[in-house]
């Protein structure tokens, strides 16, 4: 993410019962957040966000960029 | 699906294709079982069988239920008046979209009148203007255009606003409606007014239309057979135009959240302005088929009935496939995102409390994908059996039966078309 563009795949497929481990570049101070899931991680300027989870719930999940509402990227998990 | 994002954040998998074929040709084989072996004189037109029983304490029922939804209401205000920077915990968002916009509406298919009991709306207006003059006149020619109005704002609200789940917009939203119901219960008289402009009120009465219960707030509740109350739907200015919001609406949701949705239009779907437009024209789209199928219906029966007196006329066999459109699709988002409920009732606002001791509680989701789809599937093929069952009877009361099986060619292609959609919809 830099000046408010989201630079990424847009939706991603994961089989279910993988390890993901999703990192989360940003131009801004913010936290990401893993909805569903419900993870949380801090992300600032040079300091990536690393989101490492079980995809262990099936379904279409949203990670955003949580201060600035955006939509980071969909991780369908089946 | 923007809201579901910050309410939840799950939305179901695709439907796969194996799961869209047998739906879509159960549709197609039932519509010409209907068609073959159908029924040669109307059976549902008319009075329908019904029969009260007893149920001790209605009074007490009625009371529970309206305590419920008021003090529903006092905390989505209070949220609302107390944002600050614990939004996202607060309860209202999951008290209004999940219970308000979905349970109590869905709950009307069982027990008709639901929300008509609880409604706070009702209970205020009724009881500050008992003597303002009733004026039933504005229902005749204004019909139920104002409560369109409302249904469509708040489904923009729903699918396009972006801050949908902040409690401040929600609670100017359930303030403005009680505004706006008050001022013109005032004008045109309560009842005229609930009837004619309460957009919610005429949702779920809608949907109650369906169901084999139907509270009557202090009397006794009425028993009748399943859709029995359906084809005796009123049809007032703007009846049919709800119905079909009703399917556009959900049509346009499902859409939206589709992943060739989003490859076809690229990063528009993020602008409202685009996301408005997609909406209407949803709607307006899902009009147009109905009223071509109508438009078929009325030469292949030579009627010199009008296409608009036609298309009220069959309003009411849209209603079981529009609530299994909305059904199918929201299923799975109320048995999850209904459980923040547990969460949300012991910190209602947010702060770290627990009232309970369950504000720990934290969403149990089933890894029986399959099941969701069953589900599904079979919703909408149920509802595709009402609509052509309801469809065939009208078409015998109103062309008579030499002429009915054949009109009734324009109204099944319709309704396999429009499950085929929703199928479709839930595949993408």
């Amino acid at each position: 993410m830099a000046s408010g563009e989201v630079k990424g795949p847009g939706r991603v497929r994961v089989p279910l019962g993988e390890m993901v481990v999703l990192t989360v570049t940003a131009d801004v101070a913010d936290e990401v957040h893993l909805h569903g899931y419900d993870h949380f991680a801090d992300v600032a300027p040079g300091q990536p966000a690393v989101l490492r989870f079980e995809a262990s719930i099936p379904g279409v999940f949203e990670a955003e960029l949580e201060g600035s509402r955006l939509e980071l990227v969909l991780i369908e998990v089946a | 699906m923007t809201w579901l994002a910050h309410v939840g954040g799950r939305t179901d998998l695709p439907v796969p294709l194996s799961y869209f074929i047998v739906g879509a040709g159960l549709a197609v084989v039932i519509s010409f079982v209907v068609l073959s072996w159908s029924w040669p004189q109307p059976r549902l037109q008319g009075e329908y069988r019904r029969v009260t029983f007893g149920l001790r304490g209605p009074g007490r029922i009625t009371a529970v239920l309206r305590l419920l939804a008021a003090v529903g209401l006092v905390l989505v205000i209070a949220n609302g008046v107390a944002d600050g920077a614990a939004t996202t915990r607060a309860i209202a968002p999951v008290l209004v979209w999940v219970f308000f916009w979905l349970v109590v509406p869905f709950g009307c298919v069982i027990v008709g009148g639901l929300w008509r009991t609880m409604s706070p709306y009702r209970q205020i207006v009724e009881s500050i203007w008992v003597n303002a003059e009733e004026k039933p006149d504005w229902l005749k020619r204004i019909g139920v255009w104002p409560s369109v109005i409302v249904f469509g704002a708040f489904v923009w609200f729903e699918l396009v606003y972006p801050a949908n789940t902040s409690p401040r917009s929600l609670a100017i939203a359930a303030l403005v409606y009680g505004l706006y119901l008050f001022v013109i219960s005032g004008l045109i008289g309560p009842q005229t007014a609930l009837a004619t402009g309460a957009g919610f009120e005429t949702y779920t009465g809608i949907i109650s239309r369906m169901a084999p219960i139907e509270l009557r707030g202090a009397e006794r509740p009425e028993r009748r057979r399943f859709l029995a109350a359906l084809p005796s739907l009123p049809i007032h200015r703007g009846t049919t135009a709800f119905i079909i919001l009703m399917i556009g609406s959900v049509t346009y949701d499902g859409m939206s959240g589709a992943s060739w949705w989003s490859d076809l239009v690229g990063d528009l779907r993020r602008e409202m302005w685009f996301e408005t437009l997609a909406l209407v024209l949803t709607t307006l789209v899902i009009g147009g088929l109905y009223y071509v199928a109508c438009h078929s219906a009325r030469r292949l029966a030579g009627s010199a009935g009008s296409v608009v007196g036609i298309a009220n006329s069959f309003a009411h066999t849209l209603v079981p496939i529009a609530f299994a459109y909305a059904f199918a699709h929201y299923f799975s988002f109320i048995v999850f995102e209904g459980q923040e409920l547990v969460h949300n009732a012991s910190d209602p606002f947010g702060r770290g409390w627990d009232l309970f001791g369950t504000a720990d509680w934290r969403i149990v989701f089933t890894s029986k994908v399959w099941l969701v789809w069953y589900v599904q599937v079979a919703v909408i093929v149920l509802g595709h059996i009402g609509g052509v069952a309801l469809a065939h009877d009208r078409a015998l009361a109103e062309f008579g039966s030499e002429v009915a099986v054949r009109t009734q060619y324009a109204m099944l292609a319709l309704m396999v078309a429009l499950t085929s959609l929703g199928l479709f919809i839930l595949a993408g």
